[in-house]
């Protein structure tokens, strides 16, 4: 296989014809080798499906390189940031198909279905907490249904506590990814702010958490 | 007596009121120790990340040169899971080349 430099990838990709075939072939190639170092820390790659997740992503990532070549700035080498584009498709697909085998849809969607008891029960105070500690802790507590708004704490719900992956949760709120990290960010901040008015370190807050 | 326990049941259908479990409220209160007021988002992230991890390879201080990238693999699961991945990718590939 050939090596080629930025400058010639991205003009082997912009003809068309045989050089084009040709580059398309070879970075298909340096996709499918470097996948299986990133994919087999989620899947055995004795796994039937291992095979197949690399040819699917080798291919979709083709496609949305040729779709966004025009975004490559230059940053790191061409196939890097090829690595990087397969990696996102690969891993989206990942956390889909774990999300769909636990059937979370069904979870979400039923409100009245209770949490877990020992995600709900005051887990992380022990018994012999100090008024002072639950004090601390229900005080935080109000302070967080004062600031943040009703979606923010939603999210923080389903990211936190049922490990719903960021993209679910972002589709689940009817938001992006970026979106909801900003909301969530925003959120973190007008706690900080409210915490610091309040003259309450956060050291002090995690202390009667313990 | 009876209309005040109406209201509270059409309230509580109306309006769902989330209430954070503890375990929630620590982790939120942990992560306000490291939150900034600049923070990059998984979008800006994603345009960076090549470029942060050739810096890693290269043996440079990529944490110093984009610390901006660092926080964000330290704040977000997500972004984390795929800089990890990208590492082992460009790492595996470099000893294969060295294997020959
Ligand atoms: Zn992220």
């Amino acid at each position: 296989m050939n090596r080629r430099t930025n400058t010639e990838w991205l003009s082997a990709l912009r003809t068309s014809g045989q050089a084009q075939e040709e580059a398309l072939e070879d970075l298909g190639v340096v996709i499918k080798s470097g996948l299986p170092y990133a994919l087999s820390r989620w899947l055995s790659p004795s796994d039937p499906q291992f095979n197949t997740l690399v040819d699917e992503t080798t291919q979709e990532t083709l496609l949305r390189v040729l779709d966004q070549l025009d975004s490559f700035e230059g940053r790191s080498q061409f196939t890097t940031w090829v690595h990087k584009i397969a990696i996102r498709i690969a891993l989206t697909e990942l956390r889909r198909k774990r999300w769909r085998d636990s059937s979370l849809d069904e979870i979400m969607d039923d409100e009245d279905r209770p949490a877990p008891q020992h995600l709900m029960a005051d887990s992380t105070i022990s018994p012999e907490a100090t008024t002072e500690q639950t004090d601390m802790v229900s005080h935080v507590q109000r302070i967080i249904q004062d600031e943040l708004t009703e979606k923010q704490r939603k999210a923080l719900v389903m990211l936190f506590i049922q490990g719903i992956s960021m993209d679910d949760t972002a589709r689940k709120l009817k938001t992006n990814r970026n979106a909801l990290y900003k909301l969530i960010h925003d959120a973190r901040l007008n706690l900080k702010r409210r915490l610091a008015l309040e003259g309450l370190p956060i050291e002090d807050i995690l202390a009667s958490f313990q | 007596m009876k209309f005040k326990e109406l209201f509270t049941r059409a309230r509580k259908l109306f309006k769902k009121d989330t209430e954070l479990p503890p375990k929630a409220v620590e982790m939120l209160i942990q992560r306000l120790l490291i939150t900034q007021d600049e923070e990059l988002d998984c979008g800006e992230f994603f345009k960076l990340i090549d470029e942060y991890v050739e810096h890693d390879l290269r043996g440079e201080d990529a944490a110093r040169l984009m610390p901006l990238v660092r926080h964000h693999i330290e704040m977000c699961r997500e972004c984390h899971e795929e800089y990890d991945a990208l590492m082992s990718i460009l790492e595996g590939l470099a000893w294969q080349q060295i294997e020959g």
